[in-house]
């Protein structure tokens, strides 16, 4: 039997559950979101069916082909190089009207499409009805009227389609919408913002709401992380035990089991005891967030403060993706239109504390700023930290607009996109498997060669100290002035590697020496402090932490968007003097009031 | 002449024209927001602007700076 192999676009506006047909066609878990542009980049899986092999390229969701956005200009480019045997067309049903636009512009390209009306069930809920066999009737080319969420229909769908290759009919498509939409489509026209928009964009409740929601997705994350952390650390401190005796009883050298002990070892189970359970369960409540729909809505809310700043509202959105993770920020900026409207907001994404950093701001604020143990208190705390990571980001904006001499440029247009229900399945899946094995992968790709990196700097020595001490005490200086030491700083210029890290190395730096006995808060808070850490140290590390250059897949996702080396320099320097100056002030405030 | 701008809260009106130094006019274009729409004002912020509208089912929040430029009748 002859194989064939076949490829497939997908296509469509953001938010119509292109990626959520993907999904099921692939089974290969791309997060799906609820706004404008969630896929940064086009994804690639595969299927088989009926013997033949098909590949589907996910095309980021675009409004048209009038390229006035890059991911438009992508779509285009794919559409335009015939590299396909199919595109796939996904519309909501519900907005037809401007769907079959999009629909048109690609068929003007080329024959080969399916139009696949999704959504129905929404729509007729929200009363729309499509008349069918007037829609073969005005409509005779492929098109499947559909829900995502119906297996049926997505059999259906993956059926029909798979039929319909190769593509035999070459006949040019050829539509009428005026009189599609009034021969096929009968719906009453409601207000669709209902009591719930009016609640939360209200202009008394919409940001009490904000925070509170902020509050409890930070409270849980922290009372939640609390239990797989101390399990996850006394089985660490453990293991260090037998790993030190299986080591010796197959004799290691010492000089190895320093390096994997106290070293590799060492790092890698801070960065999985501490670091990885609030990453874990964070993500999955801000995924909920995501699917529900409420994004657009904080975005409406925050736009006038962005309006003030000369920041496309569209910034919203990018910053919430940078709590996931900022490089998913920095790509995600080309949902904003403008060109220099999308340079401020990426380099100023590394003022949101991404995944990574997150864990870094909760044990410092749990082991210094609260003086008993109170989840509330640290969520409370860790809050007010993002308000302050806020406040910086617009303030950042500003200051980088007036460097650039960019003007002001306010015209913008976000679509508050309905409510959906949450595939909480898929969040989960998503999250506590997929995100917590990319993260222990990540974590053991950075550790290793990170530590044989400190291993070696620690253990050549020229005159009296070795190249980190000497590193260190170069350092240790600026690091005073900022209200940390050198040890600190050099944990942060390697914590470029990932953010996760910095917390880890700067302890295992602290404790060389000596054996860790247990991984538990209260027991790093103690070396710490024997370290010479102060409430001001405390203080100076969590702003350090927000406001400081990105990471090293940051910088590499600048430069890759923008081309240009100036930008890439800048979103290094200018983040780092902010947060040098803030914290040399703050230490100066703290020395004079202390 | 009246724009988008003078819509407040749950007023209606017919979109009759978009001024050419709306720089967004191909977006606005692309989105169905075009001549004859009708449109609604959904939802008001704190310092009404922006503002989100209705317009053929879907939900837009548009800054002043734009909706001026969106005549209405």
């Amino acid at each position: 039997m002859s194989l064939n192999k076949y490829r497939i676009a997908l296509l469509g506006n953001p938010n119509v559950g292109k990626s959520t047909i993907y999904n099921y066609l692939c089974k290969e878990n791309q997060h799906t979101g609820n706004w404008a542009g969630k896929t940064v980049d086009s994804a690639i899986g595969t299927f088989m069916y009926n013997d033949n092999l098909y590949e589907v390229v996910d095309l980021p969701g675009i409004y048209s082909l009038n390229t006035c956005s890059d991911e438009e200009v992508i779509s285009k480019q794919y559409l335009e190089s015939k590299e396909y045997d199919l595109v796939v067309v996904v519309i909501d049903a519900y907005v037809i009207e401007r769907s079959l636009l999009l629909y048109q512009q690609v068929c003007d390209i080329t024959s080969n499409v399916l139009l696949v009306i999704n959504l129905y069930d929404e729509a007729i809920k929200r009363g729309m009805y499509i008349d069918r066999s007037k829609l073969l009737e005005y409509l005779p080319y492929p098109h499947v009227i559909m829900s995502a969420k119906n297996k049926g229909d997505m059999e259906y769908l993956k059926s029909y389609m798979c039929s319909l290759l190769p593509f035999t009919s070459n006949r040019q498509i050829d539509i009428n919408i005026p009189i599609l939409l009034k021969e096929c489509i009968t719906q009453d026209i409601r207000k669709q913002a209902n009591i719930i928009d009016k609640v939360l964009t209200h202009r008394v409740l919409g940001p009490i709401i904000m925070f509170l929601t902020l509050l409890t997705i930070l409270y849980l994350t922290i009372v939640l992380a609390n239990y797989p952390s101390s399990l996850l650390s006394y089985i660490f401190s453990k293991g260090e035990i037998l790993l030190i005796s299986i080591l010796n009883m197959i004799g290691s050298s010492n000089w190895l089991i320093d390096l994997i002990v106290n070293y590799i070892y060492r790092i890698l189970s801070l960065v999985i005891a501490v670091m990885l359970p609030p990453m874990v369960i964070f993500f999955p409540l801000f995924a909920l967030l995501e699917d529900i729909g409420y994004l657009p809505r904080i975005a409406f809310n925050l736009d006038y403060y962005f309006q003030k700043v000369g920041a496309s509202g569209k910034q919203a959105l990018t910053i919430c993706m940078g709590y996931g993770c900022n490089v998913v920020g920095i790509m995600g900026s080309r949902i904003i239109e403008s060109q220099k409207e999308r340079i401020l907001a990426m380099i100023t994404n590394v003022f949101t504390p991404c995944n990574g950093r997150f864990p870094t701001l909760i044990a410092i604020i749990s082991m210094f700023l609260v003086s008993s143990v109170s989840s509330w208190k640290s969520a409370l705390l860790l809050a007010v930290t993002l308000c302050f990571s806020l406040i910086i980001t617009f303030l950042g904006t500003e200051g980088l607009r007036r460097l650039l001499k960019y003007p002001k440029d306010n015209e913008y247009i976000l679509e508050l996109t309905p409510y959906r229900t949450p595939d909480l399945k898929q969040i989960l899946k998503d999250s506590l498997f997929n995100k917590t094995f990319k993260i222990m992968l990540r974590a053991v790709l950075v550790v290793i060669p990170t530590s044989i990196l400190i291993y070696v700097g620690e253990h050549i020595i020229i005159s009296n100290a070795s190249i980190l001490q000497h590193v260190c005490s170069v350092l240790e200086p600026i690091g005073n002035l900022m209200g940390m030491d050198g040890v600190m700083l050099v944990s942060f210029i390697i914590g470029m590697m990932a953010n996760e890290i910095v917390l880890p190395i700067c302890i295992m730096l602290y404790s060389s020496y000596g054996i860790v006995s247990d991984y538990s808060l209260v027991f790093l808070k103690e070396l710490l402090i024997t370290n010479g850490w102060t409430l001001t140290t405390a203080l100076c590390a969590l702003i350090f932490t927000v406001i400081h250059f990105p990471c090293i897949n940051a910088v590499i996702a600048i430069y890759k968007e923008t081309k240009s080396l100036k930008y890439t320099l800048l979103s290094i320097v200018y983040p780092t003097v902010i947060g040098v100056v803030l914290c040399v002030f703050i230490n100066a405030l703290m020395q004079l009031i202390w | 002449m009246r724009t988008l701008l003078d819509l407040k809260v749950d007023e209606k009106g017919t979109i009759v024209g978009i001024d050419n130094k709306c720089k967004l006019k191909q977006r606005l274009i692309d989105l169905g927001i075009v001549n004859g729409s009708d449109v609604i004002c959904v939802l008001d912020s704190a310092n009404h602007n922006p503002k989100a509208y209705q317009i053929k089912n879907a939900v837009f929040a548009l800054r002043s700076s734009l909706s001026q430029y969106i005549v209405i009748e």
